[in-house]
């Protein structure tokens, strides 16, 4: 009810009627055809006459190549069931034959997955439309010179790159059963994209998304992992994924966002072992989509076709503040959907491993991590040109108030570790100090004033005495930044841009 | 045991993906090794997961724990992250636009019926339909006019494709690209669509898929690989449509038994057909006896016997040839076989229709097929479909105004549902709430928990059976009744006259209430009222009463200046005395005598006071 005032947005859905015909191969889990399968009941609810629909293009290899290298891009290229004899080293390497088989037209499903979502992303950018969808993509397996767990061609890092052309962060959400391990590795050490993934986790595939594992590098902090166990249902679902988003929200604060909304974390899952309802699938899209911010939905796993299909279509409507019927339409696809021909399911009986203690112990976890954030990383640090987007002026205008109220706890810790980081090699804040772009990290340019001030007392710099200077800096830099933040965000440009300049 | 069996199924799957996965897995420790240093440079400061992460190193190298896997950092591994220039260049889109919603407010009913015209008239599906609107630019007139214009080519699968398709679906499974040697015209694409929607259509075929699998099982795992697809195949197809489809998993399993214990004898027999009596290399094994590949084929898909000659011929097999399907078989499953589905009835002109067709058909070659009785089936077929849209479209106008009387009982009540949950104490307000409820309902004690709301049904009925003497509900009870008849009284009233100056009710506590209004200064009681509310718009109300008076009289409601109650034979009960005034009337109780033998009676004299 309360997300009514805002529910209806510009929805754009990205479908190509080939898609549904690409086949994996005989007893293979993964089948497009439930894309196909969304899209008519889509299409019989009434949905598709609301939204716009685009077909997308094909993504070229220039496309793909902005994540992927260039040798796995040919490769999926050329490699066709009947040449596969001749690419078997090739093959093996990049991991193309079990569970990423070779199928007719592989690289063109590739390429329409691809294309819809970064097709998505540039719609985004452009401000042309709030939600874009396309169920095709959402292949988050895929390494970036690696196939993986179905999927060839990471779509969704190939959107997310295409937005991080015009936002500064950009926050990717995962509801897949499965970890999230191709797109947290493609930005594990970047600070611009947060991941949160939300799996099962424990000999399970692909075996990566630990609890500890939080980025590296200047990513460290942005990447979160919420290990989950058997039969998570609907409540405790709920219970860990909106404080965790909360808690995301308010300290990463994204200017756009990307879901994927994989299927296999439902009910009876051929492949998952979850049982959510359509219902709490749902509920996440509902819950990133009051947030207000670009926001772009896609796919994923999803092996139970006939849930698979019903999850998007509702998920659709929520995107698109519609309410539809429990009684499916009459569909192309009809008899899939017996015996009850309902839109929703409801959980099994099995039972759910995640105690409450498990999950608060996690969520405990998680907090402690987000807590080391520096609120709006970037923000202060990007020099955004006069006409810039107004979106982050907003965030700016959000970020103090926030700020302020956690500052004590956060200062100390957070500028700590921030400076434990800049000592390495990935960090540029050193070698570019105080005469760089003041572009990245937010100590190396903040204030270069008291930057100068403590190069010209020490060369020199061992670990200890760094310590100690570490500590003036901080008590220094909290008064500055007591004063910064009185001020609006654009003086606070206005006041660090000229000093860069000095520099 | 669903989840074991899928969890033993992924892992399965995927584990042999992470043996054979030549990064991550033990076969490629070095590189596995390289990437830890790298992470240890980069976070000298030595958190636990690093620490752990070599544990795990460790453990992978000794080969343990294939799950266990890290994310890599290098640049082989992570993504370049662009610059961030939100004025870097003119985006361009290379999404095909196809279509945007209406910015005419097209009434969806309109839509609907034009999809519809589309559809039925000219073989469009919705999406093409809404396609030439959309071209159009959301004009209704122009789009139907030039849909003529665009019919979209038929159906590219003709019903010979569709027999060879299961056949060779028959031979190869799933395998698309032998099915594809046998139909070279198709390309692979539209066979897996033509599966898809075929699939579930089926019903023979999946069963004998099943036999297969079965046979297949002992001996290979793979086949295990797809069974739960399939046994979702199965499920539905059997749940799907009823009767017919009974029949036929009758003669399916029947035929699937036969056709494993008859292996042996079988051989035996000549290879002649037991239907057309032609000598053939291949005989077909069914419960009916075996048969060439054609008349295979057509029993299988009719579930009779493909006819051979007049109909008169004599059958050597006579009694199970022919009695299988009328009388029914061995197993006593005759009773399936004869009825129709619940709801539906066999027409003798139809099967008499149907029959001549077969006859008809005898006569031709055998390699034609079937086609009038198709054409006739197809109908039947076209018109079920028609008719299930219609109850699935039925079912969702129900669902939703369901919901929405749902909603609207929810908003109604929202303080309410808000305020506290079901509570088996009874709070003051609950108390008076429930008073009221049954003086308004009765004995309706679902509609009065609906008002609380903090109250189940059982709750209340409880509260009624305890309290029932003490505040005498009884009464209050049958008070609802009269109240609804003061209700429909005013209502009667005020379709008599605007504007009544004085009102007179008579009160009694027989139910049987007629009513009656006197306008003007008349106190004549022209009504038996037995009632709490006294509704009128009436400056003075005169309410006369002929027998005990038990109940309290409710004159809030209405903005009346005077109540005057004019007492028959005393008996109106001090205690319940009107309670309810407005501030500023006047109250007067009137003793006067009783004028009527029966106090029912019309006609009684009222001094007005």
């Amino acid at each position: 009810m309360a997300t009514q005032a805002h529910s209806k947005k510009r929805v754009c859905y990205y479908y190509d009627s080939d898609i549904g015909n690409y086949y994996y191969g005989q007893g293979h889990p993964m089948k497009p055809h439930r894309i196909r399968m969304t899209h008519n009941l889509l299409l019989n609810y009434g949905l598709y006459r609301k939204m716009e629909i685009y077909r997308p293009h094909k993504a070229t290899q220039d496309e793909m190549t902005k994540f992927h290298s260039d040798e796995y891009i040919r490769f999926l290229r050329s490699i066709r069931p009947d040449n596969m004899n001749e690419y078997s080293k090739q093959m093996q390497r990049f991991n193309v034959g079990e569970d990423c088989p070779v199928f007719d037209g592989l690289y063109e499903f590739c390429q329409l997955s691809a294309g819809g979502s970064v097709a998505s992303a540039v719609k985004l950018n452009k401000q042309a439309s709030e939600i874009c969808i396309n169920w095709g993509g959402g292949l988050h397996h895929a390494k970036k010179s690696e196939a993986s767990g179905f999927c060839y061609v990471n779509d969704i890092v190939l959107g997310i790159l295409e937005l991080l052309k015009y936002h500064q962060r950009v926050l990717y959400i995962d509801i897949d059963v499965h970890h999230g391990d191709g797109v947290e590795e493609a930005f594990f050490t970047t600070d611009r994209v947060m991941t949160a993934s939300f799996h099962k986790y424990g000999e399970y595939f692909p075996g990566t998304g630990d609890l500890r594992d939080i980025g590296a590098g200047r990513g460290k902090y942005y990447a979160v992992n919420v290990p989950l166990r058997d039969g998570m249902d609907d409540e405790s679902y709920e219970s860990i994924f909106v404080p965790i988003m909360t808690k995301v929200m308010e300290t990463f604060q994204p200017s756009a966002v990307v879901l994927q909304c994989g299927a296999d974390s439902l009910t009876g899952d051929r492949l998952g072992c979850f049982n959510l309802t359509v219902k709490g699938h749902g509920k996440c899209v509902e819950f990133v989509k009051k947030y207000n911010l670009p926001f772009m939905v896609l796919g994923g796993g999803g092996y139970t076709i006939r849930n698979v299909s019903r999850c998007w279509t509702y998920e659709t409507s929520v995107a698109l503040g519609v309410e539809i019927a429990n009684e499916l339409p009459y569909n192309d696809y009809f008899e899939y959907f017996g015996p009850d021909f309902k839109l929703h399911i409801s959980p099994s009986n099995m039972t759910n491993l995640n105690t409450t203690d498990y999950l608060e112990k996690v969520k405990s976890r998680l907090f402690e991590n987000l807590r080391m954030l520096p609120h709006a990383p970037g923000v202060q640090v990007q020099a955004i040109p006069e006409d810039g987007i107004k979106m982050d002026i907003d965030d700016q205008d959000g970020a103090p108030d926030t700020e302020e109220a956690e500052k004590d706890e956060r200062v100390p810790q957070s500028i700590k570790d921030k400076r434990i980081m800049g000592d390495n090699e990935y960090s540029d804040s050193e070698d570019e100090g105080p005469t760089g772009d003041g572009r990245r990290n937010r100590e190396s340019h903040k204030n270069p004033r008291k930057k100068q001030k403590t190069t010209e007392a020490k060369v020199d710099s061992e670990a200890v005495k760094e310590e100690k200077t570490e500590e003036k800096e901080k008590s220094t830099e909290v008064a500055t930044e007591k004063k910064e933040e009185n001020g609006t965000a654009t003086k606070k440009e206005e006041s660090n841009e000229p000093v860069t300049c000095e520099t | 045991m669903n989840v074991d069996t899928k969890e033993v199924n992924k892992n399965g799957r995927k584990s042999s993906n992470t043996n054979s996965a030549p990064l991550p897995s033990p076969t490629a420790p070095s590189e596995k090794a390289n990437n830890k240093n790298i992470l240890d440079d980069l976070t000298p400061e030595t958190s636990d997961d690093d620490s752990n992460s070599r544990k795990n190193l460790k453990q992978q190298k000794n080969g343990k724990s294939e799950y266990e896997e890290k994310i890599r950092v290098g640049k082989d591994y992570q993504a370049i992250v662009p610059e961030y220039n939100p004025k870097l260049e003119n985006i361009t889109e290379k999404a095909l636009l196809v279509w945007s919603p209406n910015t005419k407010d097209i009434p969806d009913s309109r839509i609907e019926e034009y999809i519809q015209l589309a559809k039925e008239r000219y073989g469009y599906n919705a999406e093409q339909a809404l396609g030439m609107l959309f071209w159009h630019k959301h004009d209704l007139e122009k789009a139907v006019i030039d849909l003529a214009n665009f019919t979209p080519f038929p159906e590219e699968w003709t019903k010979e494709d569709k027999i060879l398709f299961e056949q060779a679906f028959q031979f190869h499974g799933k395998c698309f690209h032998r099915i594809r040697q046998m139909l070279p015209d198709k390309s692979i694409a539209s066979l897996v669509k033509h599966y898809y929607s075929w699939k579930k259509t089926r019903s023979r075929t999946s069963l004998m898929d099943r036999q297969e699998k079965r046979k297949n099982e002992g001996g290979s795992e793979n086949g295990s690989d797809d069974t739960p697809d399939n046994s979702d195949a199965e499920d539905k197809d059997v749940k799907r449509m009823t009767g017919i489809n009974r029949i036929e998993n009758k003669h399916d399993t029947g035929y699937s038994s036969s056709s494993s214990s008859s292996n042996g004898i079988s051989k035996l027999l000549s290879l002649n057909c037991q239907n057309c009596k032609v000598l053939c290399n291949e005989l077909n094994q069914t419960t009916v006896g075996s048969f060439c590949s054609s008349c295979f084929q057509h029993w299988r898909r009719t579930g009779e016997l493909r006819p051979v000659q007049g109909p008169n011929v004599q059958r050597p097999r006579s009694k199970t040839n022919k009695l299988y399907y009328y009388q029914g078989y061995h197993d006593g499953s005759s009773k399936y076989k004869r009825k129709p589905p619940k709801g539906m009835y066999i027409n003798h002109d139809d099967v008499l229709k149907l029959a001549a067709q077969d006859l008809n058909e005898s006569v031709t070659p055998r390699k034609q097929p079937v086609p009038h009785k198709f054409d006739l089936l197809a109908e039947t077929d076209r018109e079920i479909n028609v008719l299930y849209s219609q109850i699935q479209a039925n079912k969702q106008k129900i669902s939703s105004v369901k919901a929405e009387n749902e909603s609207f009982r929810e908003s109604r009540l929202p303080e309410e549902i808000a305020m506290s949950r079901v509570n088996i104490r009874w709070t003051k307000d609950e108390l008076s709430l429930a008073i009221l409820g049954f003086r308004k309902f009765g004995q309706n004690f679902k509609a009065i928990s609906e008002v609380i709301s903090t109250k189940t049904e059982s709750h209340v009925r409880k509260f009624f059976t305890k309290y029932r003497k003490s505040r005498d509900l009884d009464t209050v009870c049958q008070e609802s009744q009269a109240t609804t008849s003061v209700i429909n009284a005013q209502q009667k009233s005020n379709s008599n006259d605007g504007m009544k100056d004085i009102e007179v009710m008579e009160i009694d506590s027989d139910d049987d209430s007629k009513s009656e209004k006197n306008n003007g200064n008349t106190d004549e009681a022209g009504t038996k009222k037995n009632s709490v509310k006294v509704q009128s718009k009436a400056n003075i109300v005169v309410v006369s009463t002929s027998k005990p008076l038990k109940r309290k009289l409710d004159f809030s409601g209405k903005g009346n200046d005077d109540v005057c109650i004019i007492d028959d034979d005393n008996n109106l009960d001090k205690k319940f005395a009107p309670m309810l005034l407005n501030d500023n009337s006047e109250i007067s109780i009137v003793p006067i005598r009783k004028s009527s033998a029966d106090g029912k009676q019309n006609g009684k004299d009222a001094t007005f006071a």
